[in-house]
C-alpha cells in the first residue's frame, strides 16, 4: 500500500497530484466546487498543461474529481461517511444524510425458509419467508445490493405493502414491531457478473458483505439480510 | 424494471450447500460428500457448485483442500468494532492461538501522511512498529503503528513480539488510548504484504485504519492493518435507543 510519499524526484504530474489532493483533504477546494483551470495551474506553478492534466487526470479516475464537459473540473469530496454506531443503521444513517437516495425492488415472493434462514431467524424450515432483493442508490449510482429475509408470520402486513413507497423500517413500525438491536458480520466476497453488473461493477470485483440480523424488544430476530457493497462509493467507520 | 422471481443458480447452490450442513449436523473439519456427488444429488452443474464453494470459502463457511476435498469450516475469529478488545483477546476468546512477528521496529520521522494524522509537524520523530499477526501458526493480518517517539523514549528496545504494544503504552509509560475512529475499506495486498502473509498478490483483504486518541482527544497513535477476511472477520453490534422508521424512501 502505497502512502502517497513523494520526494522531490518524483515526477511533477505526481507532486502536483498530491498538491491538489491535499487542497481538496484540507478544505481549500470544497465538494462540489470547480478547481482552477489547466491553464492556471499551469502558471502557478510554472509546469506544462499536459503534466496538469496527467495529475488531476490521477484524481478524476481515482473518484475524488469529476470532470464535466464544457464546465471544468469538479470535487467530488469525500466518501459518504457510515457511522456504524449510528442510530438507526447503516442503511437508513445513508437515507438521512442525503435527500437523493433511492430503492429499486428487483424481487419480492414467499418461499420456504429452508434451515439456514430458519436457524438464522429462529423458526421452523418449512415456515415462509418473504425473500426481497433490492438495489439502493445514492444520486441514481448504485452502492448497495441487498437481499432481505422475513418471517411471514412476524410481518404479515408485508404482503401487501409496495416497498418502493415504503422502507422496511416504516412497515416495522406499521406492524408495532420495535427495533432494538441488530448483529453484523462483515466479510469480502467476490461478486458474480450478474450481481456486479446491478453494481457497476467488473465480475469478480471483491466486495464489502455484511451480513446483518435485526432482532425486536423482545429479541425476536425480525429480518436477516445480506448485502455487498461498493465500498468506494461509501466507507465504513466506527467511533469509539 | 427487472425482476428475479427465483433464486438464482449461485445462491440457490450455496444455500442448498448451508442447509445439508445443518441437516445433516456437520462439523467443523467433517467432509462434504464429492462435487460430483453434490452436482447429481441437487441437479447444480460444475461451474455453478464451483462458484457456489468458492463464496462459500470466501464467507468462511468451507474449506477446501487441494486433492482432499471441501470441509467445513471453523467458525473465523471475530474482531468486534466497537470496544476496546485486543486483537489478542478476541482470537483467544474464540480458542485460537494468537502469535507476532516483528518485521521492523523503528524510530524515524513522520511523512507528510502520518504527520497529518498524529497532528503534527512533518519530520517530527515517531516509533513505528509493523507486525505480522498470526492465528494458530498462519498469517492474518499485517499491522503497522505510529507513535510519537517523545512520550516513550526507549521503546524500540521492547520485543512486541511477545510484548503487548497497548500494555507496554499503559504500565511503562502511563499512555492510554480510550478513544478512536476507526475505517474499514476493501484493498488488495501488494508484492511485499502477500509474501508476508503467504497469499498471492492482488488477494482482497480489508484496510483497517484508525487514529487513537488520549483522555484529552489528542492524537496519540495512528495505525493501518492489511486483514485477510478469509482467517478474521469483524462485527459489530448497535442498540437502538428510539422507534426508527421515519426514515422515508424515494422511488425511482
Amino acid at each position: 500500500m502505497s502512502d502517497g510519499k513523494l520526494r522531490k524526484e518524483s515526477p511533477i504530474y505526481l507532486q502536483l497530484r498530491e498538491v491538489v489532493r491535499s487542497k481538496i483533504e484540507e478544505g481549500e477546494y470544497p465538494p462540489g466546487c470547480t478547481i482552477p483551470s489547466e491553464n492556471e495551474f499551469a502558471e502557478a506553478y510554472g509546469i506544462n498543461r499536459l503534466t496538469v492534466r496527467n495529475g488531476i487526470d490521477a484524481l478524476v479516475s481515482e473518484g475524488l474529481l469529476k470532470r464535466v464537459q464544457g464546465r471544468g473540473v469538479f470535487v467530488v469530496g469525500d466518501k459518504h461517511g457510515v457511522d456504524l454506531n449510528i442510530f438507526g443503521g447503516f442503511r437508513k444513517s445513508m437515507r438521512e444524510c442525503h435527500a437523493d437516495a433511492a430503492v429499486k425492488i428487483l424481487a419480492k415472493y414467499r418461499r420456504e425458509a429452508g434451515s439456514k434462514y430458519a436457524r438464522i431467524l429462529s423458526i421452523e424450515p418449512k415456515d415462509e419467508i418473504f425473500f426481497i432483493k433490492r438495489l439502493n442508490l445514492m444520486n441514481g449510482e448504485p452502492y448497495e445490493l441487498e437481499q432481505v429475509m422475513v418471517p411471514v408470520a412476524r410481518v404479515p402486513q408485508l404482503e401487501t405493502i409496495d416497498l418502493s413507497v415504503f422502507s422496511l423500517y416504516e412497515v416495522y413500525g406499521f406492524c408495532g414491531i420495535t427495533i432494538a438491536r441488530d448483529e453484523e458480520t462483515l466479510s469480502i466476497v467476490r461478486l458474480e457478473a450478474k450481481d456486479a453488473r446491478y453494481l457497476g461493477m467488473p465480475a469478480n470485483s471483491p466486495a464489502m458483505t455484511l451480513a446483518d440480523v435485526i432482532y425486536d424488544s423482545q429479541n425476536v430476530p425480525i429480518e436477516c439480510s445480506c448485502s455487498f457493497v461498493r465500498d468506494d462509493r461509501c466507507s465504513f467507520s466506527v467511533s469509539f | 424494471m427487472k425482476s428475479e422471481s427465483t433464486n438464482r443458480p449461485r445462491d440457490l447452490a450455496a444455500e442448498t450447500i448451508e442447509n445439508h450442513i445443518i441437516d445433516e449436523g456437520l462439523k467443523p473439519g467433517d467432509r462434504l460428500p464429492s462435487e460430483r456427488d453434490m452436482c447429481d444429488k441437487w441437479g447444480f452443474n460444475r461451474a455453478t457448485l464451483h462458484s457456489a464453494i468458492r463464496r462459500l470459502v470466501e464467507e468462511g463457511v468451507l474449506v477446501s483442500r487441494v486433492g482432499s476435498g471441501t470441509f467445513v469450516a471453523s467458525p473465523r475469529p471475530v474482531i468486534k468494532l466497537q470496544g476496546a478488545i485486543s486483537f489478542i483477546e478476541s482470537v483467544r476468546a474464540m480458542g485460537y492461538e494468537p502469535e507476532a512477528r516483528v518485521i521492523y521496529a523503528i524510530v524515524t520521522e513522520a511523512d507528510s501522511h502520518v504527520s497529518k494524522k498524529l497532528s503534527v509537524p512533518m519530520g517530527t520523530k515517531v516509533f513505528s512498529l509493523c507486525r505480522t499477526r498470526y492465528i494458530d501458526g498462519t498469517p492474518a493480518s499485517i499491522e503497522t503503528t505510529f507513535i510519537r517517539a517523545q512520550g516513550c523514549p526507549g521503546i524500540e528496545a521492547h520485543d512486541f513480539g511477545e510484548e503487548s504494544f497497548y500494555q507496554v503504552l499503559r504500565e511503562q509509560y502511563g499512555i492510554a488510548l480510550v478513544h478512536g475512529r476507526e475505517r474499514l475499506s476493501v484493498t488488495t495486498v501488494d508484492e511485499t504484504e502477500a509474501e508476508n502473509l503467504d497469499i498471492a498478490e492482488g488477494e482482497p483483504a480489508f484496510y483497517q485504519s484508525a487514529v487513537m486518541t488520549d483522555e484529552s482527544g489528542t492524537p496519540v497513535e495512528y495505525f493501518k492493518s492489511t486483514v485477510l477476511p478469509q482467517r478474521l472477520s469483524f462485527f459489530s453490534e448497535r442498540h437502538w435507543s428510539q422507534t426508527p422508521g421515519e426514515g422515508a424512501t424515494v422511488n425511482v
